[in-house]
């Protein structure tokens, strides 16, 4: 057992228990329970994989207390590693049919072996019965195996063989599940072997092994499966599909048509992504759509969004008292996670003032409202004009570190995580197991500041900021000219955003930008790898005419450190132009100079837009 | 057999006549250290370059074209397409060796990147060829030369992972991923491998101390494994394993054999090997997978390499025969050594 109550882990990995102890269900209802295809994205470690995790058929059983034939779906889980499905090979059949082919071969073959390593590992307690081996043993024998077609696969077809003899004398029911799981493999193997052959030439090479499609063989396998008696019977089967941005291109698309087949109430996907899915095409280039063919979620847009205003502090809270409580202790997660007292006093002291002030200029709805606007932008600005004297603020306090982590629960965690490390190396505690509990009780806001800005620093500066020193005009990937690119754009918004918090004006908690018009390519490229990366959020937002909606980008809070911003929330606009995000891309002290000067960008507080459709 | 000579010997151990010379011009000054002894021998030579890098290695392959004269001709690699880069090297270095019948070939490993060299070792392999083929690496005298200590690096992010062409691993669906870093001065990318891939069990190795290019280089390697173990340690999910092993950054036949040996402890994983130390040890895991095939090779095409301070030139040699390692014969005696991996390709 680790004594760091905020290591964070990969849920591939988790046993049940460790699932069912830690998990606690995403603030809003996500609603990918039901038989239909859904579409699950999100930045990394957002929780998109412990959310499938937990739909798995041994954390499914803990939480609802039923027999594994009682449960209302089986779920099987399957992460695509980066170089796992996708081999560089694939390049070689990236124009021809048999690309297409392959893929699916590949894919079938890799989910089908997934299936019986599932049942294996998520289905085992009690399902070692006679029954139960006998039931599997025929499934397999009769069902599985006579689809599949060796081709004239030497290897293919011997272990084909030895896996029927294998099946037939097998003792366990793992026996069986190892054998139906490794003859998959096999099949899988032989594909890879066909495109090791394809390697190093450009001529044609013909297939001669084995071929496994999903309507001859993972469709009706599954259908046949979830009938078994000690399978939750007649109930569908969730393919829950971990990180298929790993997919290439081929399998993307083969993937895709399986959607399209809609066959949701037998056989239902759940796929997650980063946010870098190729494509929505099928293999006959249409397009799967939302919501006739599948269901779309956005965990980081729900984290984020503001119906998230409370739900997702609240949603971290629980997470994080679950594990504190595992580690033994119950404090207040703000007595763990203290603020600094003097400047919270110094700010309660501006919003005091702020009321009374409120009597007289009206600025906000309320009382309140002025002094939540305002105090803690105006406890900033007071510190001094150098960058100096505002960093002397201190991000601190659960509130404010939740605000930080921008939607996305690993970030809290990790940071949480070195916190830990850090406060036991300053308490001096011993290393080891602390059999008496949680040795450390609560975390210093000088550790809290210190961590978050250099998570804060590390994020723009480490590997991203140094390409303005060393990248050489002309020499660059295009890759690494459009990450300069983005680096600049973030360089120049954090920095009006700046200077919004140390303006006077009646909004100065800005953090994200709205569209004033339609960008060209080449910009919106840029902007795209921001979401794609995290730097930013995409939401959409009704226009200052109020006559339709534009996109709206929401940079990570994480980075409020980096540019001393206040994190703990946002309530205004900036509107920006073409001409702004060119002049933010090619030069950002420039932009910032510009926008100060008010030649470009507009500030809209969320009161003022028309139709007030808000920032979902 | 290994044979690390001083830079001014090189004349002397090299055969009199080289029938063919293929090096890769690049913003190193190290791309000519060998090119430049040995220039007045050589027959013809091919001069590799990047398209993604032409203005970067301008400078260098104008120098090593004036020391070739009309004896050398360019060859255009992509970094981004590793198939390009398999066809452009069949048609130009590989169909050229074919010309030189039993002739004498050198090939200056030390500045092709890790997926480029790999791929031509698996090309070389695909087409055998009665030439004696020399393989030379430059050893840099000092890496990082524009920075201190602390700050080392000489590449940074990871645009992409992928596969090497040629080396797609024969992985188990139902087995767990075993990732192989061979560690070098780049634990930043080390690191963003480890995140991207999410292995269950992570092996770093470290280049054995006296197999080491220099005691400094030890050090220095010996930190960044350091670095990268407590960034696993801190950062890496509870259950998965963290091992260690060691290899020779010197001798491509002793890092196959060591990468042999500790694939052979994780048989029951899908094992992807990341080379990132010297070439000669990527050439080492390079030998290991073309031997057992269901060993993937991976490669993280960095964001940006450190152009101004990579390495300043060393004034040794490191030559060995590449047919001698690429000979069948090895089977066998790995097969014996490493029952484990065996038995999982029968």
């Amino acid at each position: 057992m680790n004594t760091n109550p905020f290591k964070v882990y990969s849920p591939e990995e988790m046993s049940a228990e460790q699932v069912m102890k830690l998990f606690v269900p995403v603030a809003e209802s996500l609603e990918i329970g039901g038989p239909e295809h859904v579409f699950i994205h999100g930045h990394r470690g957002c929780g998109k994989s412990m959310m499938l995790r937990t739909m798995a058929p041994d954390c499914q059983m803990i939480a609802t207390g039923k027999q594994l034939n009682e449960l209302p779906y089986l779920g099987i889980y399957a992460t695509i590693k980066a170089t796992g499905l996708d081999v560089a090979e694939y390049d070689r059949l990236k124009d021809q049919y048999a690309g297409l082919v392959l893929a699916e071969h590949s894919l079938v073959s890799f989910l089908g072996s997934k299936v019986f390593q599932s049942v294996a590992q998520n289905c085992m307690p009690g399902l070692d019965t006679t029954h139960a081996r006998d039931e599997f043993r025929k499934f397999v024998l009769q069902d599985v195996l006579p689809r599949i077609q060796p081709g004239s696969d030497e290897r293919a077809i011997a272990l084909l063989a030895q896996a029927l003899t294998q099946i037939k004398d097998a003792q366990s029911m793992l026996d069986i599940l190892n054998a139906a799981s490794a003859v998959l493999d096999a099949m899988y193997g032989a594909a890879l072997d066909y495109l090791r052959r394809n390697s190093f030439t450009t001529e044609y090479q013909s297939y001669k092994g084995p071929l496994l499609g999903y309507r001859d063989f993972l469709y009706p396998v599954m259908c046949r499966l979830k009938s078994l008696s000690v399978m939750p019977a007649g109930k569908p089967i969730y393919v829950l599909l971990d990180d298929a941005d790993n997919l290439n291109i081929l399998q993307t698309q083969v993937l895709n048509t399986w959607v399209s087949y809609r066959t949701g109430r037998d056989v239902a996907f759940k796929i997650s992504t980063q946010l870098a899915y190729k494509t929505y095409l099928t293999t006959s280039r249409q397009r799967i759509e939302t919501p006739h063919d599948f269901r779309e979620i956005h965990v980081s847009s729900i984290h984020t969004g503001s119906s998230s205003a409370n739900r997702y502090p609240q949603w971290v809270e629980k997470v994080v008292q679950k594990r504190l409580n595992d580690f033994g202790i119950t404090a207040d997660i703000s007595d763990f996670f203290p603020e600094d007292e003097e400047q919270e006093d110094a700010i309660t002291a501006i919003a005091e003032s702020l009321k009374k002030q409120w009597a007289i200029k009206r600025r906000g709805y309320r009382a309140g409202d002025d002094a939540y606007r305002y105090a803690r932008p105006d406890y900033i600005k007071q510190l001094g004009g150098t960058s100096k004297n505002r960093s002397t603020y201190r991000y601190s306090g659960f509130q404010q570190l939740v605000h930080i982590s921008s939607g996305i629960i690993r970030f809290f965690l990790d940071n949480a995580s070195t916190m830990y490390a850090q406060q036991e190396i300053k308490d001096e505690v011993p290393t080891g197991d602390m059999p008496g509990g949680l040795s450390v009780t609560r975390i210093d806001p000088t550790i809290q500041d210190l961590v978050v800005r250099t998570a804060a620093d590390e994020l723009m500066l480490g590997g991203f900021d140094r390409l303005e020193q060393e990248l050489i005009a002309g020499v660059a990937t295009d890759e690494a000219k459009e990450l300069k690119a983005l680096r600049n754009l973030l360089r120049a918004l954090g920095g009006i955003f700046q200077e919004i918090l140390l303006s006077n004006r009646s909004e100065r908690r800005v953090f994200s930008i709205a569209l004033s018009d339609d960008p060209p390519d080449e910009i919106m490229k840029i902007i795209r790898l921001g979401v794609r990366n995290g730097y930013f959020y995409e939401a959409a937002i009704g226009t200052k005419e109020g006559k339709w909606r534009t996109r709206r980008y929401i940079m990570t809070r994480r980075l409020a450190p980096h540019f001393t911003l206040d994190p703990t929330g946002f309530s205004g606009y900036l509107f920006v132009t073409t001409e702004l995000l060119a002049m933010a891309i090619q030069n950002p002290k420039q932009a910032v100079v510009l926008f100060k000067e008010n030649r470009l960008g507009s500030v809209v507080d969320d009161r003022q837009l028309a139709l007030g459709l808000g920032n979902d | 057999m290994t044979n690390r000579v001083q830079l001014t010997d090189l004349g002397r151990q090299l055969p009199a006549r080289i029938d063919l010379f293929v090096c890769a011009a690049s913003f190193e000054a190290r791309c000519r250290s060998i090119a430049s002894p040995i220039a007045s021998v050589t027959s013809s030579a091919i001069i590799v370059r990047n398209r993604e890098s032409l203005a970067s290695s301008a400078a260098e392959a104008e120098k090593l074209q004036s020391l070739f004269g009309d004896k050398a001709s360019e060859v255009i690699l992509s970094l981004e397409s590793p198939t390009q880069t398999a066809d452009v090297l069949a048609s130009s270095i590989i169909a050229k060796i074919k010309e030189v019948g039993s002739g004498n070939v050198f090939i200056d490993i030390t500045t092709f990147t890790h997926e480029q060299l790999l791929i031509l070792l698996g090309l070389i392999r695909e087409h055998p060829t009665p030439a004696t083929i020399t393989l030379g690496y430059t050893s840099a005298g000092e890496y990082s030369t524009n920075t201190t200590d602390e700050d080392v690096w000489l590449s940074r992010g990871v645009t992409t992972i992928r596969s090497v062409l040629g080396y797609p691993g024969r992985l188990s669906p139902s087995k767990r991923l075993h990732l192989m870093i061979l560690v070098g001065f780049e634990s930043e990318r080390a690191q963003l491998i480890i995140e991207r891939l999410e292995p269950a069990q992570i092996s770093l190795g470290i280049g054995d101390q006296a197999q080491s290019v220099s005691p400094e280089h030890f050090s220095r390697n010996a930190r960044f494994h350091a670095r990268l173990k407590e960034f696993v340690d801190r950062q890496m999910r509870t259950g998965t394993a963290v091992d260690t092993f060691t290899f020779s950054c010197i001798d491509a036949d002793d890092a196959r054999k060591a990468v042999l040996a500790h694939a052979s402890k994780h048989a029951d994983s899908n094992t992807v090997i990341c080379p990132m130390n010297t070439k000669i040890s990527t050439i080492g895991a390079g030998l290991a997978a073309l031997e057992y095939p269901q060993l993937q090779i991976i490669y993280a095409s960095p964001m940006e390499y450190n152009e101004t301070g990579y390495s300043s030139p060393g004034n040794t040699v490191t030559l060995f025969e590449l047919q001698e390692l690429l000979r069948e014969p090895h089977l066998p005696q790995a097969a014996a050594a490493h029952p484990s991996l065996t038995n999982l390709e029968s």
